[in-house]
């Protein structure tokens, strides 16, 4: 049986392996180069892997919820296959976040959970998240099914700044302990700053090697559905 | 149970998830492109 | 839709689904019946479980009756659809020509008021209860729930024509609606707070501000794209 994937372009494959390479370089810069913090000591690498796959989430989500718009403008179906691929980069990422959160705020504070408000809000987006896996599981019909998933995402989009104040003001007013998870209580030196924003740039490089790849194997179902419909047959396992 | 990890251990473990969780997703497209190419072949 | 008088006409068109809804509701009692039914459950299962601790007791009164505002929400905003599929009313009305918006928010209209109405009742009854006096606040309190009821209730009816035109199960309702609502009534139990300790005005006045910004944001968003949701 052939591969199922056949003529990756050679630009692909450079990308996941600049990728992975600026990974490990991050992972190095985080794990050795960068000092132990003057009060988290070495618990602060934690941060960059912790911090860096945060932003990422918000940023998978901002791409989800653009390419669903872009797919209600044009109508084109290749925005609707983005605003999924995004999704589930969306998810994966900010899944990550949350585990990287409770692995941080455990050593440090003593608690697998703190109401952070990065971690509350990336919480607040996996479920929302989830719900738009739920409603395009629901959907047979692909454009339908487009529409309302990008209707979706623009609420979860509209939610992200609201929800921060709530969840910010929440633990500023609240008398619990916590610390600023997002790495800025952490007094950070210049160091420290260009591994983290490094660790992120890896961090973004991966989600967009990631977004190709499923971008080109959503393109492929995308077809293999659209035939099948106009076969009258039911375009059953391919969806979503 | 986590009361005996230092921070190494905190540290290594969450490294670790990264890992996991890039590889889990590399594996998961692996599987439904295979899966994509049953569908293909079977028109 | 032309002009002033189309403009007039659609507030006017808005206004009886409002009156439809509401009237349909007085008759039938259903989702006054059940709403009623759960938020005394509510109120009064947890004024047993905190008594213990008059301290915690009162504390906790805003969170409980927030938490007895929301159960009731989620039931009513379920059975507002209902009630139209069954007999194919909201497919009726959606043939008619007029704007989905009017639609949207003659039903968000109808919501509102009925949830503005509970917790005004649920408020005098959850101070006394839960030994939590409302005094001077009471305007304020007003205010709190007008406005997070108006959350709610904007994510609520979006959500319900949503899974309604799905032909999806009740349940996914909630679980669809739950992540979106819960800042929101975060906002309205730590306004609700601030008020009844009345320790700190700009406090109150903060989280105020913020349930506004909830409102007019989700309300703004959700008319512009409830189009979507009912198209077939």
């Amino acid at each position: 049986m052939t591969s199922p994937l056949p003529r990756r372009p050679t630009w692909l494959n450079v990308l996941g392996v600049v990728a992975l390479v600026a990974l490990a370089i991050g992972a190095w810069l985080g794990l050795r180069v960068s000092p132990p913090d003057v009060n988290q000591g070495d618990l602060i690498r934690v941060m960059y892997a912790h911090v860096s796959v945060a932003w990422v989430s918000f940023l998978a989500v901002g791409v989800a919820a653009f390419a669903g718009i872009a797919f209600l403008w044009t109508g084109k179906r290749r925005f609707d296959v983005v605003s999924l691929a995004a999704s589930e980069a969306a998810l994966l990422f900010g899944a990550l976040t949350i585990i990287g959160g409770m692995t941080y705020s455990k050593p440090t504070l003593n608690t697998f959970w703190t109401w952070d408000a990065k971690l509350t809000l990336t919480a607040l987006m996996v479920a929302l998240l989830a719900g738009v896996f739920i409603v395009r599981g629901l959907i047979e019909e692909p454009v339908r099914r487009g529409r309302v998933s990008a209707v979706i995402l623009i609420v979860v989009l509209a939610s992200l700044p609201l929800n921060y104040l709530a969840a910010e003001w929440f633990r500023t007013l609240h008398p619990a302990k916590s610390i600023d998870l997002t790495g800025g209580g952490v007094t950070m030196d210049a160091t420290m700053l260009e591994v983290l924003l490094f660790n992120v740039g890896a961090a973004a490089l991966m989600f967009t090697w990631l977004l190709i790849e499923r971008v080109r194997l959503g393109l492929r179902e995308a077809e293999l559905e659209d035939r099948r419909g106009r076969g009258g047959e039911q375009a059953e396992v391919v969806r979503v | 149970m986590f009361d005996g990890w230092n921070a190494w251990t905190w540290v290594t473990v969450a490294w670790i998830e990264l890992v996991l969780a890039y590889g889990g997703y590399l594996i998961y497209l692996r599987w439904r492109a295979a899966r994509l190419g049953r569908e293909e072949d079977e028109r | 839709m032309t002009g002033r008088s189309g403009f007039t006409a659609d507030i006017r068109t808005l206004f009886a689904i409002t009156g439809k809804d509401l009237r349909s509701e007085a008759r039938s009692k259903a989702a006054t019946v059940a709403t009623g039914f759960f938020s005394s459950v509510t109120l009064v299962v947890l004024a047993f479980a905190l008594g213990r601790d008059s301290a915690l007791m009162t504390a906790a009164a805003p969170g409980v009756l927030w938490v007895a505002l929301a159960f009731s929400g989620v039931i009513s905003a379920a059975q507002a659809y209902q009630s139209d599929l069954a007999d194919g009313a909201f497919e009726q009305l959606l043939t008619l020509p007029i704007p989905r918006a009017a639609v949207f928010l003659g039903k968000l209209l109808a919501n509102w008021l009925t949830m503005t109405l509970l917790g005004a009742v649920l408020l005098p009854i959850a101070s006394v209860l839960f030994d939590a006096p409302i005094g001077a606040g009471v305007p304020q309190l007003l205010l709190t729930i007008a406005l997070g009821t108006l959350g709610f209730a904007i994510i609520a009816t979006f959500y319900a024509a949503l899974t309604a035109n799905l032909q999806a199960r009740e349940s996914l309702l909630p679980v669809l609606m739950f992540p979106v609502v819960v800042p929101v009534l975060l906002a309205a139990v730590r306004a609700t707070d601030a008020i009844v300790t009345g320790a700190d005005v700009g406090l109150a006045g903060d989280w105020i501000q913020l349930l506004a910004g909830f409102d007019l944001v989700y309300l703004v968003v959700t008319s512009a794209i409830f189009h979507i949701v009912v198209e077939e």
